[in-house]
């Protein structure tokens, strides 16, 4: 179904092969032409496509004119506006996707790797084959393909086996550049048996340009291991940010991930959650904050595949202006996975006429011996409540707000990382102000 | 301190509050009483601001001031107090976060600087033991998950943290076990000052055994029909209000 615009990138990514394959090695860039192959195939889907019917990504890349955007960039001395989290942390600063770190990759004593993806696939074979696109391959995500295609950088973290990272992996990722451009970022994340890890992923842009940033991350929690991701998103409300998030986790494992989103203009997070190994645990959570001119779009697959495992989603947003929101949470029961437990929980406040929520939760159980439970909700604000602040001396919108502050609260509660939940609180706080 | 005079107030078409009148000073305590349907939580929304309400004629003078001018909030920040029959339940929003910004924003209005964070917990373990609120509830969110005695007391530290000019308790005895009511009607006592004035909106006498009142008046159909001291609430628990609305039925 290869139309114009999937020519165009096609077109693009034939003419800069080269510069794409530089200084990667072979068994990263042999992955390109099946997934180009897939993207031709499949091509951009629009909202005939049942995963993608509340975000049209075919719009979103027409009519743009993006330079490319390709060579690694030289100058290791920084980024002028990269927001350093106040935190003690392992840094992974990364700018339009690209390891700007004067050391690439940093290995501790205790084992652990960290860095650019680009540097560990060279000095880190061993473990960089085993996983890269292992996840991102079984999916026929037209995103996740081209991202595959195009990917040159990104950040790398391995846990190994009994290791506790004592401070958290803070992934800096910084939007800067001087004219509109694509982005595609890669990340890769290994927590090995009975390992013990947190990553950050702060993503801001600076300047009012806009970025198309394409992020697809892999994570890999071994046999028993906690690992969890915590994530900020505030791009400028002309960006699109579209992600890829897949995760896999074998027996005993937990894992948790967080995400934020005040600002952007269009963001779609994909979330799929594997169970390989009885026992899992995986929390998903998320909080969304839709003003005026943004689409934030949220979709999870929880595929429990095996016996025993235990899944808890609670997704939370609010849509003000003419700003729209949406969820989509699958939930996948196999018929051999006996005894899960997946619980899923949307909440929305609407609070206008011009904005949009839609939630949809997707439940498909094949076995019998399961709890499963989900509620979806959409809900203005509540006037008695609003009414009681105030005659405690709270002005109407300062109620509101607080109103709406106490609705997200629980969400931002559940980051294990206490300097970031104050940190996230903060920037709801500052987006509820505005919204 | 309140005076009010004529008032009258519908929801709809429909009058609630066919003229009341009621004179307050410092220091008093008055009780309101009145069979179901009389008007006595209306008068409290009236008071409070409630827009369901709609005031048709009369006045209301508050310290001074034209009270029906006047903004809910900033009735509030003038001191005026309601504590809610049906208190609402706040979800993720904390007691304490929510008192601060109440606190900050009747000082602000004052023209007081905000107390510190120290200034404000010493205030609120203080208070908290004035009605026994245990110090975990203060903790968790407005009223969530609260029993029903729990919200009752929570209104009275609430009251006992903003020291308002005048208090309106609305039933806030009603749904209470008689150590919650003790606690309750204690609190109440040791916060009542020279200068400020509490109204108790009551059904039963028995609150009036612990909170003893300087004016006791009966509300029926939307007018105080009967005014008189303290013993007035005894001879209502002994003879109901019958033999006071036949006249007026």
């Amino acid at each position: 179904m290869s139309t114009n615009i999937e020519k165009q990138l096609v077109d693009l990514y034939l003419a800069n092969l080269e510069l794409l394959e530089e200084g990667l090695p072979s068994y990263v860039n042999r992955m390109r032409s099946g997934a180009i192959e897939a993207f031709r195939l499949n091509g951009l889907p629009d909202r005939k496509v049942e995963k993608y019917k509340y975000t049209d990504i075919r719009t979103l890349y027409e009519g743009r004119e993006y330079e490319k955007y390709f060579a690694p960039l030289p100058d290791t001395a920084g980024c002028r506006g990269l927001e350093r989290l106040p935190l003690d942390a392992y840094e992974i600063p990364l700018l339009n996707g690209y390891g700007i770190s004067e050391k690439p990759l940093t290995k501790l004593e205790n084992g652990i790797v960290y860095g650019s993806l680009r540097a560990a696939a060279s000095a880190c074979p061993e473990i960089v084959e085993k996983y890269y696109n292992r996840l991102a391959s079984e999916d026929t995500d037209s995103l996740a393909a081209l991202n595959t295609a195009f990917m040159q950088d990104g950040a790398f973290v391995y846990v190994p086996r009994g290791v506790r990272a004592d401070k958290p992996f803070v992934v800096a990722c910084c939007y800067d550049a001087g004219e509109n451009i694509y982005v595609y970022h890669r990340n890769l994340f290994v927590f090995g048996e009975n390992s013990e890890a947190k990553v950050i992923f702060n993503s801001h842009t600076v300047g009012e340009h806009s970025f198309l940033v394409n992020q697809v991350t892999e994570s890999f929690a071994a046999r028993n291991a906690d690992a969890e991701i915590a994530e900020i998103q505030r791009e400028n409300d002309r960006s699109v940010h579209l992600s890829n998030n897949y995760t896999r986790q074998e027996a005993d494992s937990r894992f948790q991930a967080t995400v934020i989103t005040t600002d952007g203009g269009t963001v779609r997070n994909n979330s799929t959650v594997i169970f390989t190994g009885k026992g899992g645990e995986n929390h998903i959570y998320g909080l969304y904050l839709a003003g005026n001119g943004q689409h934030i779009d949220n979709y999870t697959n929880l595929e429990h595949r095996v016996p025993d495992c235990t899944s808890y989603e609670n997704y939370k947003g609010i849509a003000s202006g003419n700003g729209t929101a949406a969820f989509n949470g699958r939930i996948l029961v196999a018929q051999d996975a006996q005894r899960t437990r997946a619980f899923q929980e949307n909440h929305n406040l609407l609070l206008s006429d011009e904005a949009t929520i839609y939630t949809k939760p997707q439940l498909e159980i094949y076995a019998d011996d399961v709890k499963c439970s989900h509620g979806a909700t959409v809900g203005q604000l509540d006037r008695e409540a609003v009414f009681y602040m105030r005659q405690r001396g709270l002005s109407e919108e300062e109620a509101q707000k607080l109103q709406m502050y106490g609705f997200v609260n629980d969400i931002i509660g559940k980051v294990n990382i206490q300097p970031l939940a104050e940190l996230m609180s903060r920037v709801a706080t500052d987006k509820i102000g505005r919204i | 301190m309140l005076t009010v005079k004529n008032l009258h107030a519908s929801v709809g078409d429909k009058e609630i509050l066919r003229g009341i009148d009621l004179e307050v000073r410092a220091g008093e305590v008055h009780a309101i009483m009145g069979p179901n349907g009389s008007g006595k939580s209306t008068f409290a929304s009236v008071l409070a601001g409630n827009e369901k309400y709609e005031v048709t004629d009369g006045e209301v003078c508050f310290a001074g001031k034209n009270l029906l001018d006047m903004s809910v909030e900033d009735r509030a920040r003038e001191g005026l107090f309601i504590g809610f029959q049906y208190p609402v339940e706040i979800p993720g929003v904390s007691m304490a976060n929510f008192l601060r910004l109440a606190l900050n924003e009747q000082r602000k209005y004052r023209g007081e600087e905000p107390l510190t964070a120290g200034e404000f917990l010493k205030r609120m373990r203080e208070k908290a033991a004035i009605v026994e609120l245990k110090e975990k509830l203060t903790n968790r969110a407005v009223n969530e998950g609260f029993s029903g005695g729990e919200k009752k007391k929570n209104e009275i530290f609430q009251m006992a943290m903003l020291e308002p000019k005048l208090a309106v308790l609305d039933e806030t005895d009603s749904g209470l076990d008689i150590d919650a009511l003790r606690i309750v009607a204690t609190g109440v006592n040791k916060l009542r000052r020279p200068d400020n004035a509490t109204i108790v909106i009551t059904h039963y006498q028995r609150l009036l055994e612990y909170i003893v009142p300087d004016v006791v008046h009966v509300l029926y159909n939307g007018r105080i029909i009967h005014s008189a001291g303290k013993e007035l609430a005894l001879e209502l628990e002994e003879k109901g209000y019958d033999w006071l609305i036949k006249d007026y039925q």
